[in-house]
């Protein structure tokens, strides 16, 4: 008789997501699937809601990347009044995407994803966690609060708060950079620049140990989907083109309008998630699998855009004839990306125009329709919105960065689930690497169902009549059952 | 800077809010260059650098349990969780804990809890929370005053 594990919750990822694993009658898991019960519902409670509020509405989609949903806002919003907002004030927004990027890929790195790469995936669970990594290396944990550190208090300076700063507005920004401001950021880079390097310099170090995660951590062909700038570099703020590439690298389409996004992205449902499964439509589902984030955005550039970045681009690259294809990869493109926002954050706050007063375009909406598309730290991100002749939403729809790797990452679950587990002798390190997987793609499952939740996951192992054989399940503080429960797994 | 002050919770779950209220209070009345007042929506590991760097540290929160708009004082100690599943937030014990391994220093800590009575999705503190509120910042006011070992 085959059976089920759950692993619920999932921990170390922002938001509640179950796991659950199909064993066959040999104890081998055949399915696999990442379920997301939480609903937010946004796109609804906006309903109603004057055009020029949604930046701030949106921005609470998200405590982790309030900043994305603020940015890909205020552009829909722009196209909404149709205006080209000031240059000054398009590179400030930059600017907080940049270091709201860097405070969010550090969390996951230092403090979600360390524990696993710096104790190994084996490594007692009572002390793989950031205390763990604490006790392991301090160094480390510490260059992690102050990295995270740095982006807040860029964001900080610039919006008046961490969190949900509403300085970002409809038409462009709602004050000009002051000397002050600037000098105060600029002094920050090279600090965050050496602790970048110096971690990037550890990562590689130790990537050996952990060949065969690397070979089985959701290592398969997709394609790869995100924005580029104008030059083909990474370009955060979305204000390039689409561009998407196969597994071997070469380019599906490019120069794609991303306005057009609903003419070739689908959206799938299944009834055993809340959380919805974006497609390539010319593939189908869910032939038309792809990723987005760190991983895809490397995948896409013909370089980076700045000087040391594009030197561990390079290095990154050679990892693969064609497009570095697995998942685990996602944290050695997080820690390059790091380095790019702040070498770009420098470039940004040198242009000579970076303190004109001219920071805000005023218009009454022009459009019925807006669309606003920027790179989110976890991958691309649209906000399109609909008006009414009084300027209130009347439809909105958001496709959020986790959403798009919903496909992948059940892949990766599977790939992961079959490769490591035995269900016949169940050991713990096994569930972790079905976790570490999803870490690995950072999901932000409050973003992508649009919750109030915490982040526990289960894993469920199932039958083949479809009955709940037994469930590795974490309660509210996430603690995994013990050993003996699991253990007793066995048909 | 000699005193750090954090009122933490959510303002969109009712009384939960009433840490940031208080916070929002205190700034408003104490213009002393030796304490920094934060308000936060939940409490993260970058704090604990902050801590480091001061003599005392207050939190205010609100709480489930007790009689609502009760205030209670108690001096948090530095604590490891006892489920080691770390999402995006800190307890203070966690916090104090952090700043003893990674930085070698922590402040005299102090948590002041007010009981809640009302945790639903809504803005706004319920009465009888609102009205503990004069007592929390006498308690907060006070405790800002305590001596150690370095005055």
């Amino acid at each position: 008789m085959g059976q089920k594990i759950v692993i619920d919750p999932v921990t170390r990822i922002e938001g509640h997501g179950k796991i659950t694993l199909h064993l066959n009658d040999e104890g081998m898991v055949n399915q696999a699937f990442f379920h997301i019960g939480q609903v937010r519902g946004f796109e609804k409670l906006c309903e109603g809601r004057p055009f020029y509020e949604m930046p701030s509405l949106m921005a609470r989609i998200c405590g982790i990347c309030p900043v994305s949903h603020l940015m890909a806002s205020a552009k829909a919003c722009d196209a909404l009044m149709g205006v080209q907002i000031p240059e000054p004030a398009a590179n400030l927004r930059r600017i907080m995407n940049l270091a709201q990027i860097i405070q969010s890929h550090a969390l996951s790195f230092f403090h979600l994803a360390s524990p696993d790469l710096l104790l190994g995936m084996d490594a007692d669970p009572a002390t793989r966690s950031i205390f763990g990594l604490m006790a392991a290396n301090p160094d480390l944990a510490r260059d992690g609060i102050r990295l995270r550190q740095v982006g807040q208090q860029i964001v900080e300076s610039l919006g008046g708060k961490r969190i949900h700063p509403a300085w970002v507005v409809p038409g462009g920004v709602n004050a000009p950079l002051s000397v002050e401001q600037r000098d105060r950021i600029l002094s920050l880079v090279p600090n965050g620049i050496d602790i970048i390097l110096k971690t990037l310099a550890w990562y590689k170090r130790g990537l050996e140990k952990h060949r065969e995660e690397i070979r089985t951590f959701g290592n398969f062909p997709t394609m790869f989907l995100g924005m580029v700038s104008a030059t083909g570099g990474l370009g955060f703020y979305g204000d390039g083109f689409l561009r998407i590439v196969d597994s071997t690298g070469s380019v599906v389409a490019d120069h794609v309008d991303p306005h057009t996004y609903q003419e070739f992205l689908g959206e799938a449902v299944e009834p055993w998630t809340y959380l919805k499964f974006p497609y390539y439509k010319p593939a189908g589902y869910p032939n038309g699998i792809y990723r987005v984030g760190p991983l895809a955005r490397l995948n896409l550039v013909n370089q980076c855009g700045s000087p040391l970045a594009d030197q561990e681009f390079a290095e990154f690259r050679s990892l693969e004839r064609g497009a570095v294809l697995s998942s685990f990869h996602y944290h050695y493109a997080r820690l390059i990306e790091i380095l790019f926002c702040l070498e770009k954050m420098d470039q940004l706050l040198n242009e000579k125009d970076i303190l004109s007063k001219h920071v805000r375009a005023f218009a009454s909406p022009n459009n019925e329709e807006g669309i606003g598309v920027a790179e989110a730290p976890r991958g691309t991100l649209f906000h399109h919105y609909k008006i009414d002749d009084q300027g209130r939403i009347v439809w909105a729809n958001l496709i959020i960065a986790t959403g798009h790797n919903n496909l992948a990452m059940n892949r990766a679950v599977l790939q992961v689930a079959r490769h490591f587990v035995d269900g016949k002798k169940l050991q713990e390190g096994m569930l972790n690497r079905v976790e570490a997987v999803i870490r690995a793609y950072d999901p932000c499952l409050s973003c992508s169902t649009h919750a109030v939740g915490q982040m526990p996951l289960r894993i469920s192992l199932v039958g083949p009549e479809g009955e709940v054989v037994d469930e590795l399940n974490r309660g509210s503080h996430g603690s995994h059952a013990d050993n003996a429960d699991r253990s007793a797994l066995s048909a | 800077m000699r005193v750090l002050i954090v009122g933490y919770g959510n303002p969109l779950r009712g009384d939960d809010g009433v840490g940031p209220e208080a916070a929002r209070r205190l700034a408003a009345e104490l213009q002393d260059p030796e304490i920094e007042i934060l308000t936060e929506v939940q409490l993260k590991p970058e704090l604990a650098e902050l801590m480091s760097r001061v003599e005392i540290a207050i939190f205010i929160d609100a709480r489930a349990d007790g009689e609502p708009g009760e205030v209670r004082i108690e001096e948090v100690v530095p604590r490891e969780p006892a489920e080691q599943t770390f999402t995006h937030q800190f307890a203070p014990p966690m916090l104090l804990m952090t700043a003893r391994i990674l930085y070698s220093r922590i402040p005299r800590t102090f948590l002041v809890s007010i009981a809640g009575q009302n945790f639903e999705l809504s803005e706004g503190l319920s009465a009888v929370v609102k009205a503990a509120l004069p007592e929390v910042l006498r308690t907060v006011q006070s405790l800002s005053q305590t001596r150690t070992s370095t005055d």
